[in-house]
């Protein structure tokens, strides 16, 4: 019965050719819902990297550039010094850092690293205050953090994120090693940084500063001296505050820091809000491509149902026959779900081959190929339950013709 | 001195000695609607005997078809009942009724009835589909019943691209490649001209005399009825001979 199934397909080519696009396309658009949706949840229970409770990002406006006369901006480097220290002595502060790195701030320093495999590789490139372990939470897997004196070394010490060292070194410890494109360029060491060599001193947890719902990028912490800032200057730094720390605390610190440079403008951002919103901005999208998407899958089953209702009207003296023939009811259901189920087979095939493209070819490099298989499992299993649902009422109603009925059937 | 034993041979007994294949007892079949009631048979009593060649004349509505349906299974009466091969067929389950029309039926039908998807071949084999056992000798069997209506040449061939006559020779092939008992026949030769029609009859009776398959006919053509052992006559749902 398969065979024949098989060869009553084949021979109908061209009249089920529909029903193989309509579900062909609902396979690729499920394919995409549960890839980004899987990638979604995967990252969501990840380790962050980092905390965001009880964190306060605090934004300086109206600090100088670098284009601004050199006294305006050594006095703005003792003014961001004293305020750094200024906070650090608060009781409801717990620690403060200045860092280029702050999460979800969408403002940090990029550059470009050269992997083993010759790939140029984006990498956030920041530096921060010594201080910026405990502040943001960040953990360290292996090596050390940075300490006091390492701002003035020959070298300069570096911490990767987890994803980074893994891609530079696999499963060897990256700690005392060069970052790589820096290797040949370390024995002719200048006092320029750009010719200093980075010695990567510790690993840390991959650091998603873009939240649980955006990949993890690859991170390069450096250690960051405020009396050195020259050309970007630090316009954020992040308080972690003692918990239970309310908004009046807010004014407080605003009045304080106007105190000391009242040229500048201060505003404060929990981390808190910053991950809702984040979350907010990535999540609404989702709900409304899925919302399309259930619309569109619906339409798609309802087409389903009417395409295959009017195949079978079309061939209902044929399914006469074959009760006529000896083919129970239940035999002439089967028969009809067989065939969609061997239509679904052939369009989620071709549709499979099409998405593993997207892994095969890289074209989405940072989703892992098991999201890609997953979502590929699970748009099988939905497809093909979708599928029977809407070969259920069709075959049933087909059923319910007794083959007299059907026989006479023009 | 011995007497010489006359032993009575199957193939010469007259229909009267015959065990009966087929009974109807006060048949009869109303079609309902909303609005009216239609009586297609009224008290049908009719016996066909193994090996009979019988054939159902009437005018067009008399009811032919669906005293035809009713003995080949695929309709059931409103009242009276059915025995085929000695078993009581009313109240019978879908699943008992396709076995039964699978194994011990054949039908041919005045338009063929034949997929036109695909290769004569696969359409003979179709009554094997939904025969247990059937799987391995399927192929072999389709060609044997195309072989016995002169066919296998054309077995690869799509029903298109056959006459109106050898289509319905490839629905015969079909009705007796599951080997039935009886083979019930709907006007066969109704879309035929008379040449074909004639070749048609003869595979039947051939059938009928070789293979001493028992054949229920309807038909119009009083010229093929009196080629058959029994002509029963339909007049306004009722049995009139």
């Amino acid at each position: 019965m398969i065979k024949h199934l098989f060869k009553l397909v084949w021979n109908r080519k061209r009249a089920n050719s529909l029903i193989l696009i309509e579900i062909l396309i609902s396979f690729l658009v499920l394919c995409g819902l549960f890839s980004t949706a899987i990638f979604g949840v995967q990252g969501y229970k990840s380790p962050l990297g980092f905390d965001y409770r009880d964190r306060w990002l605090m934004h300086i406006s109206g600090e100088p550039r670098m284009i601004a006369p050199l006294e305006e901006r050594e006095a703005a480097r003792a003014s961001l010094g004293q305020m750094i220290d200024m906070v650090r002595a608060l009781p409801e502060v717990r620690s403060a850092s200045v860092t280029y790195n702050c999460p979800y701030s969408g403002m940090r320093v990029m550059s470009v690293v050269d992997t083993p495999d010759g790939q140029e590789q984006q990498v956030i490139w920041g530096a921060s205050t010594a201080e910026a372990l405990p502040t943001l939470g960040l953990e360290l897997r292996e090596g050390r953090w940075f300490e006091e004196g390492d701002e003035t070394r020959d070298e300069i010490p570096v911490v990767l994120s987890q994803n980074l060292a893994e891609l530079f070194f696999g499963k060897e410890s990256a700690v005392g090693r060069l970052v790589p494109e820096m290797e040949d360029e370390s024995e002719d060491t200048e006092d320029d940084e750009e010719d200093q060599a980075r010695r990567i001193v510790g690993v840390i947890t991959d650091y998603r500063c873009d939240g649980e719902l955006a990949r993890a990028p690859y991170t390069i912490f450096r250690p960051l001296d405020i009396a050195d800032v020259d050309d970007i200057f630090p316009s954020n730094f992040i308080i972690h505050v003692q918990p239970g720390t309310d908004a009046s605390f807010e004014e407080i610190l605003n009045e304080k820091l106007q105190e000391i440079q009242p040229g500048w403008s201060f505003a404060v951002s929990r981390l808190t809000d910053m991950r809702d919103d984040r979350l907010k901005n990535v999540i609404m999208p989702f709900v409304v491509v899925c919302i399309v998407a259930a619309f569109l899958v619906t339409m798609v089953g309802l087409g389903l149902v009417g395409v295959l209702w009017q195949n079978l009207l079309r061939r209902t003296a044929e399914l006469g026959l074959r009760r006529a023939m000896g083919a129970s009811a239940w035999s002439v259901q089967r028969q009809i779900l067989g065939e969609l189920l061997v239509l679904s087979l052939l369009a989620m095939f071709v549709g499979s081959v099409l998405f593993l493209q997207f892994p095969l070819l890289g074209i989405i490099g940072f989703v892992s190929w098991s999201t890609y298989l997953l979502a590929l499992a699970l748009s099988l299993i939905s497809i093909a339950f979708i599928v029977a649902l809407c070969g259920l009422v069709p075959s049933w109603l087909a059923t319910r013709i007794t083959p007299a009925q059907a026989l006479s059937y023009e | 001195m011995n007497q010489p034993q006359i032993i009575p041979d199957p193939a010469i007994t007259s229909p009267n000695e015959r065990e009966t294949i087929l009974r109807l007892v006060d048949v009869k079949k109303v079609y309902r609607t909303d609005s009216m009631e239609t009586l297609a048979l009224n008290n049908i009593n009719l016996e066909v005997r193994e090996g009979e060649f019988i054939s159902i004349m009437g005018p067009s509505g008399c009811g032919k078809s669906t005293l035809l349906h009713i003995m080949g299974l695929i309709d059931d009466c409103s009242t009276g009942h059915l025995e085929l091969g000695g078993r009581k067929i009313n109240g019978m389950v879908d699943k008992d009724l396709a076995r039964i029309r699978n194994e011990e039926v054949g039908f041919v039908f005045q338009s063929f009835h034949l997929i036109n998807d695909l290769k004569v071949l696969d359409n003979v084999e179709i009554p094997l589909l939904y025969r247990r056992g059937a799987k391995d000798d399927r192929s072999d069997l389709a060609r044997e019943a195309l072989e016995r209506v002169g066919l296998t040449a054309r077995m690869k061939h799509y029903p298109s691209q056959l006459s109106g006559g050898q289509q319905q020779r490839v629905a015969i092939a079909r009705a007796i490649v599951g080997k039935p008992n009886l083979l019930l026949a709907d006007e066969p030769t109704g879309n035929l001209d008379s040449k074909m029609g004639s070749e048609i009859m003869d595979i039947l009776r051939t059938l009928n005399e070789e293979k001493g398959t028992t054949i229920v006919m309807v038909t119009h053509d009083e010229h093929l009825a009196t080629q058959t052992d029994r002509i029963v006559r339909l007049f306004d749902g009722r049995q009139v001979q």
